[in-house]
């Protein structure tokens, strides 16, 4: 016996299905991607950390001026860890928490906060190179 | 417009949605983060964090 798929009824339940699906795709790769995202910024924050301590070490600079960088670098690498936190936290097949895009505006303003500060120090172009890459990973460019 | 039965179309949708759902479960293992990596990271952020803290005095 054979049935035809006439009806104008079903339409409706296969789009709801297929919406549905898409939306369950596109959760699984945001989480995905927001987790691999938190991973890299902490590397590079971590990178971040050590090129500044280097770029010191060089004498480029006083040992204000490194406080100064050194307590922006500080908070940027506090706002990282939250971030990596939130998206660590964040549950399989859920939407994205508020918690993790309130933690990845404070990452981006933190990072955005280095970068202003760096802008002026000799032989920044590593820092800055590295800064560019977290707000990218991050999300914020 | 050619017509499907029944029959058909749901073996061609189970087809269709067991495939997705691979194919979406090898990406996420490719893609994404491990609780481990992550947890590795905290470790190391919060050890250099205590380490800049101790710098700026």
């Amino acid at each position: 016996m054979r049935h035809r798929l006439r009806s104008r009824s079903f339409v409706a339940p296969f789009i709801a299905l297929v919406v549905a699906l898409a939306f369950l795709a596109c959760a699984g790769s945001i989480r995905d991607n927001v987790r691999k995202g938190a991973l890299l910024a902490g590397e590079t924050v971590l990178t971040i950390d050590q090129e500044e301590s280097a770029l010191y070490a060089t004498g480029a600079y006083g040992v204000e001026k490194h406080k100064e960088i050194g307590g922006t670098i500080l908070t940027a690498m506090r706002a990282v860890q939250v971030y990596v936190r939130a998206a660590r936290a964040w549950p399989e097949n859920m939407v994205m928490p508020d918690t993790v895009i309130e933690a990845m505006l404070t990452a981006v303003r933190a990072i955005t906060a280095v970068e202003h500060i760096i802008e002026g120090v000799p032989g920044n172009a590593k820092l800055l190179a590295a800064l560019h890459k977290i707000k990218a990973q991050i999300g914020g460019e | 417009m050619q017509y499907l039965t029944m029959a058909e179309y749901l073996i061609s949708l189970v087809g269709t949605i067991v495939g997705l759902i691979a194919k979406l479960k090898g990406q996420a293992a490719a893609a994404g983060a491990t609780d481990a990596e992550l947890d590795a990271l905290d470790v190391r952020l919060t050890a250099a964090i205590a380490a800049r803290e101790a710098d700026q005095g």
